[in-house]
């Protein structure tokens, strides 16, 4: 057992040392989570206005933009009021809260500063649930500010346009990722083209625009008041849903996995034609073990991988259901992921042939699975298809756990489903790995 | 060091008393191939063993079948009185060293020979001065935090050599250890090579230089197509296939009367074959033979490559 260990931490490190393959395992997912969330936008999310007070004692250009960014929350109203006649009015319940900007409030706002705004807030005791959402807007208010230039796909291009330099300009950029960074590229590019879209559309329909991400650096959750929808239908489904990042993280985790599955399958080849392969098979150790220690290396980085997304996710807003459940779908994922990154590093000979091998798997899984189109969008046939798929599946697991709010009876389907994908895939794998090093 | 008893488990075995590698009519094929087809040799314990021939003689495949990267189609092996090379008893007293460099580019030299050190079962402070005397060995000891992908093909040579040798093997596979070496470099892998025939490994060598051959085994053994074509000690294999020496030289005048010279006498050229070409030398210089120039061809293992093939080591 010591040995497998050994080899699945010389893996690990070999695949930390790894830019390109730490991007795709965990960048990517990152960006992909963040930039489909925010065009989700508040999905989720009641229309609800209040009306609070605000005392701006600072009157400068920074308090003065941090009451415009709270008008443009379209969340609130504003009233403009001294420090007195505000809380006079709050007192008599004429409004819901106030909020107090001290003196020094725009020589601590800013990203750089390292200090966190004072803000005070007031709020009438007997409006508990709506003082809770007006932190919730004041705290997002303040992310926005912070996070700002994020919101304007012009600048985000501006970054994916340095990283694409980035990546291609590396002079070495090994042949075997080649088509994993076009795939990227291009996929960052669709979604920015999209974003662009949304955009454009929402101003010719005179709409104030929710595409982009809005940090919400906390979410409170708000009471229920909608009508109860048919169990099942979308409607239903969407009043689960707590907040954006919902759906976007149980989607871009996967990407994290399908990266983890075809990086340490390409390790797989790779020790073949360096050479190390035949090093590990001389020395007094059984094929088992070597199969077990990549194995092992792949099954903790899935695992990083979704707790990772799961911390930012959380961090973010999001706000599991169930974390055992969410163990239980990360180990489910994991299974069936080692499974098939074992299938896939028999797929071809070089790490051309399964790199572009694994790739294209990859793709195919992901685009039927929900990895691109979510599956609460999908349209029913290909919800149908999509059940080929283990993304499909993965992400079921995990939405189940997160927000669906499965029992774990509900939650057998997916996990034994992808468990026994991942068995099948390696025991097939492996059976062609040992017959193939003779 | 370990004796290859304690770790066979078996008593009554002496050096000496019976041979290291015993092999038996070994062949393997590869599709159409036929890589190699039933050799037979074996070597005895402390002996550095040469297996020379020319690319695809079947030199690499006889090194992978010996220590059990592939499995034979046929014929035997048995290793340090162990048994066969699949035993992993047998596993922990051989080292290889791979023909092409078998090393993680992204790890560090130690990391490597850190590795590599505990998939034989090493650990703690003796895992960790067996990695120090192998970075000493390989001359790394000042790259030990440096990455493989930083090194020279010297350096890699190197410690694809020490990377064999991390866990005190008993016998050692080295293939074409020099491949692609500046001569600094193949000197410095020849010292070590002599090092450990001095502190008494049984040491199998493959190559197609015959200079190295001729420096470091006691014994070579000439493969071909797959076959052994003969197997002796070096002079042995010269006296039988590599002729005899070929003296070439100028003389300062014209032969006093009466000295009779051998061979061709062009002008003031001479050229003639020996058995014993210093002492006929000798014998010429006491007549009063004045040589401008001389130079003496002595047989050597390309003469003896060519007389057994027909064929010259590197076409
Ligand atoms: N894995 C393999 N698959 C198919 N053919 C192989 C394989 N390994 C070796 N061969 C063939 O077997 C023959 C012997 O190869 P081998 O590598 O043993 O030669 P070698 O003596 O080590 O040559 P070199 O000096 O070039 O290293 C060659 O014809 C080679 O093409
Ligand atoms: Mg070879």
């Amino acid at each position: 057992m010591r040995t497998v260990f050994t080899m699945a931490m010389k893996d690990l490190r070999l695949i930390s040392r790894d830019w390109l393959g730490m991007f795709f395992i965990i960048g990517f997912p990152v960006m992909i989570g963040l930039f489909f969330g925010a065009m989700f936008g508040s999905v989720g999310e009641k229309d609800v206005t209040l009306t609070v007070a605000v005392v701006d004692e600072d009157d400068s250009t920074a308090s003065r933009q941090f009451v415009k960014e709270l008008v443009a929350s379209g969340n609130v109203d504003v009233e403009k009021l001294d420090r007195t006649a505000a809380m006079d009015s709050v007192r008599r319940g004429r409004l819901v809260g106030m909020i107090g900007l001290p003196k020094g409030f725009g020589e601590s706002t800013g990203f750089m500063t390292g200090k966190a705004p004072k803000i005070e807030l007031g709020v009438d005791p007997s409006r508990k649930a709506e003082g809770a959402m007006l932190n919730g807007i004041i705290l997002q208010t303040v992310g926005k500010s912070m996070f700002g230039q994020f919101e304007d796909p012009a600048t985000v291009r501006k970054y994916v346009d340095q990283l694409r330099g980035d990546i291609t300009n590396r002079e070495k950029i090994p042949a075997a990722v080649q088509p994993a960074v076009t795939q990227l590229t291009e996929s960052l590019d669709t979604l920015l083209a999209k974003w662009e879209e949304k955009i454009a559309s929402d101003k010719k329909e005179g709409k104030k625009t929710d595409a982009g991400p809005e940090f919400q650096l906390a979410r409170i959750e708000k009471i229920d008041v909608a009508h109860k929808a048919e169990k099942g239908s979308r409607d239903d489904l969407f009043a689960h849903l707590r907040s954006k990042w919902d759906i976007s993280f149980p989607q871009a985790m996967m990407w994290g996995v399908l990266a983890c599955a075809a990086g340490f399958a390409i390790t797989i080849v790779r020790e073949r034609k360096q050479g190390t392969l035949l090093r590990l098979q001389v020395a007094p150790i059984s094929r088992t073990q070597i199969v077990a220690g990549k194995a092992l290396a792949c099954f903790i980085a899935v695992i990083s991988v979704i707790a990772m997304m799961m911390l930012l996710g959380t961090w973010l807003g999001m706000r599991p259901r169930s974390p055992a459940l969410v163990a239980l779908a990360a180990v489910s994922i994991a299974v069936c992921f080692v499974g098939i990154m074992v299938a896939m590093s028999v797929v071809g000979k070089s790490e051309e042939s399964v790199s572009g091998a694994a790739w294209t798997g990859n793709m195919l899984m992901a685009m039927f699975g929900g990895g691109m189109v979510p599956l609460i969008f999908m349209p029913a046939f290909m919800l149908t298809l999509s059940s080929a798929s283990p993304v499909k599946w993965s992400i079921l697991a995990l939405e189940g756990a997160i927000w669906r709010d499965f029992s774990l009876g509900e939650m057998l389907l997916p996990c034994g489903l992808l468990v026994a994908i991942g068995v099948v895939f390696f025991a097939i794998g492996s059976v062609v790995l040992s017959r193939s090093t003779n | 060091m370990f004796s290859t008893k304690e770790v066979c488990g078996q008593d009554g075995w002496l050096p000496g008393d019976a041979p290291m590698i015993e092999v038996h009519e070994l062949r393997k094929s590869f599709g159409p191939t036929m890589a190699v087809a039933g050799v037979s040799f074996s070597v005895r314990p402390g002996e550095t063993f040469g297996l020379l021939g020319p690319n695809g003689a079947g030199k690499s495949t006889t090194i992978a079948m010996l220590t059990g990267a592939i499995a034979p189609d046929g014929g035997s092996i048995r290793l340090a009185d162990c048994g066969a090379p699949s035993e992993p008893a047998t596993r922990r007293v051989i080292g290889v060293a791979p023909q092409t460099l078998s090393l993680y580019e992204e790890l560090t030299a130690a990391e490597n020979l850190k590795f590599f050190g505990r998939m034989y079962g090493l650990t703690g402070a003796k895992l960790a001065e067996r990695v120090e005397w192998a970075l000493a060995f390989a001359e790394l000891s000042d790259r030990r935090g440096s990455r493989v992908n930083t090194f020279s093909g010297g350096m890699k040579r190197r410690l694809n050599l020490a990377v064999a040798l991390v866990h005190e093997p008993q016998v050692i596979f080295l293939d074409e250890p020099t491949a692609g070496v500046d001569p600094q470099s193949r000197n410095h892998i020849f010292e070590r090579i002599e090092q450990l025939r001095g502190e008494g490994r049984t040491v199998v060598y493959t190559t197609h230089y015959m200079e190295e051959a001729q420096r470091l085994c006691d014994r070579v053994a000439i493969m071909d197509h797959g076959k052994i074509l003969d197997i002796d000690t070096i002079p042995a294999l010269l006296a039988k296939y590599g002729g005899r020496a070929v003296v070439k030289g100028e003389l300062v005048g014209p032969p006093r009367n009466g000295v009779k010279l051998p061979g061709v006498v062009d002008g003031s050229s001479l050229r003639f074959e020996s058995e014993r070409p210093l002492e006929e030398i000798a014998e010429l210089s006491a007549a009063g033979v004045a040589f401008q120039t001389l130079e003496v061809a002595r047989p050597d293992l390309e003469a003896v490559f060519l007389s057994l093939t027909g064929r010259s080591l590197r076409d």
